[in-house]
């Protein structure tokens, strides 16, 4: 049975795994991190210089169209290609080529849900807080960022989830995680409880993830009643 | 394989899964309509929990899974029919979900103008509720095909000839070219048949 194959594979090789499962979790969190410090300042860029919305929603756009995993290997070829032609980039180390590819593609759902959720506030509401002599920085982090809080998080989350995924992915070029089981197994039939094995634990993540987050959102978001 | 050839592949796999997903989805849908409560929880549950499961762990948990199906049944089962039951799968919750609230999210009163005018369920099922939940269910295959042709890459790593295989060559050679065509054609397919469903909500008449 390949299912008890995968399961003492998987306490026979136990140091490695756990390993792996951690790594696997950092590289998510580090990326979703970054993506969310570059996404919610471009998602609030993009609501106060009108002329640059646009691009950026158009360029949103066709990001969130592409296929994650030829988003994730463009922007990775990309930056290799560039690398061994022109030797720039020597300064990153092949790790933070993979970084920023991850980081592009988990971007996208926070930002464009940052501009969505700003955007949707009622401008009576703005109006109000101006009103009452509220600077513009003001406005901002009192009342339209706590007003676009819901579909922020909703944006992380949704960034979290598909991370879990890329990172697996990411581990075809050599980032390391649960992928480098998942590949070991679907190239060499041998191996394929080990694949079975990364698999369900990755998945079990990226549930555990969508979970918590709607118990956070939960908890963050006060509803005015 | 040439670039066209990997793309009418790539359609391929791309048509029959969503023809299937409808088939199967949208007679789900229309079920969990008329069941006890319990199981249509259960339906929406597991067709929401597959749509978090990240792709490559879906197609890495069929993958072993159809070759303990294949030693039960003493067949050779293709891992086209693998990517296939991914696509699938993926694909299902949106023609589901779209179904269900396109039935749902109607208003209570059509319902009780057609009991009132004596139509039996078969009648209020066939004339009006799925010829109103229509534009629904059709933005549901959209956003189904959306989701397939984002997976579709995928084949290329269980060794089905298509426009993933761009993609892996490309990354393997650093190839920025191979990496960039097979992108745009699947950036070009993705948006070229959601628009095409768009297009024939205004057309298709029930």
């Amino acid at each position: 049975m390949v299912l008890r194959e995968a399961l003492t594979y998987s306490l026979e090789n136990w140091e490695e795994l756990r390993e792996l499962i951690l790594e696997h979790i950092y590289w998510v969190f580090v990326t979703v991190l970054l993506a969310t410090a570059i996404a919610v300042p471009l998602g609030i860029i993009a609501t106060r210089y009108k002329r640059i919305e646009p691009a950026i929603l158009t360029i949103g756009e066709f990001g969130m169209a592409t296929p994650n995993i030829a988003l994730l290997f463009l922007v990775y070829v990309g930056l290799m290609a560039i690398y061994l032609k022109y030797g720039a980039l020597a300064f990153l180390g092949f790790n933070t080529v993979l970084l920023i590819a991850l980081v592009t593609y988990a971007l996208l759902p926070i930002m464009q849900n940052t501009i969505t959720g700003i955007e949707g506030i009622e401008p009576a509401i703005k109006e109000a807080a101006r009103g009452m002599g509220m600077s513009d920085s003001q406005v901002l982090l009192k009342v339209e960022l706590p007003l676009a809080l819901y579909p922020i998080m909703g944006g992380i989350r949704t960034s979290l989830v598909i991370t879990v995924g890329a990172v697996a992915l990411a581990a075809y070029m050599g980032l390391g995680g649960l992928g480098e089981w998942i590949f070991r197994g679907i190239f060499r039939p041998v191996l394929v409880h080990a694949t079975l094995a990364a698999a369900i634990i990755a998945a079990l993540i990226a549930i555990a993830l969508e979970q918590v987050m709607e118990k956070v959102e939960e908890r963050l978001i006060p509803r005015s009643t | 394989m040439a670039v066209a050839e990997l793309t009418i592949e790539t359609i391929k796999l791309i048509l029959i899964s969503w023809f299937l997903a409808a088939i199967a989805g949208i007679p789900l849908g229309i079920v969990i309509t008329r069941s006890p409560k319990f199981f249509r929880t259960l339906i929406l549950r597991i067709t929401g929990t597959i749509e978090t499961v990240p792709f490559i762990a879906m197609l890495a948990i069929v993958f072993p899974l159809m070759g303990l199906l294949e030693e039960a049944l003493d067949m050779n089962i293709s891992t086209y029919v693998d990517m296939l039951l991914v696509l699938f799968l993926y694909g299902l919750l949106p023609m589901v979900v779209n179904t269900f609230r396109g039935i749902t999210n109607l208003d209570p009163a059509i319902k009780e103008a057609a009991i009132g005018m004596g139509m039996r369920d078969r009648e209020i099922l066939l004339r009006v509720e799925l010829p109103l939940a229509l534009p629904m269910i059709i933005t549901g295959l959209e956003i189904a095909v959306v989701y397939i042709v984002g997976i579709a890459p995928l084949a290329a790593f269980i060794g089905i000839e298509s426009l993933g295989d761009m993609l892996l060559k490309g990354a393997q050679r650093i190839d920025f070219e191979q990496v960039a065509v097979g992108t745009a054609l699947l950036v070009a397919l993705g948006i070229g048949l959601s628009r095409l469903v768009r297009l024939s909500k205004k057309k298709v008449r029930w």
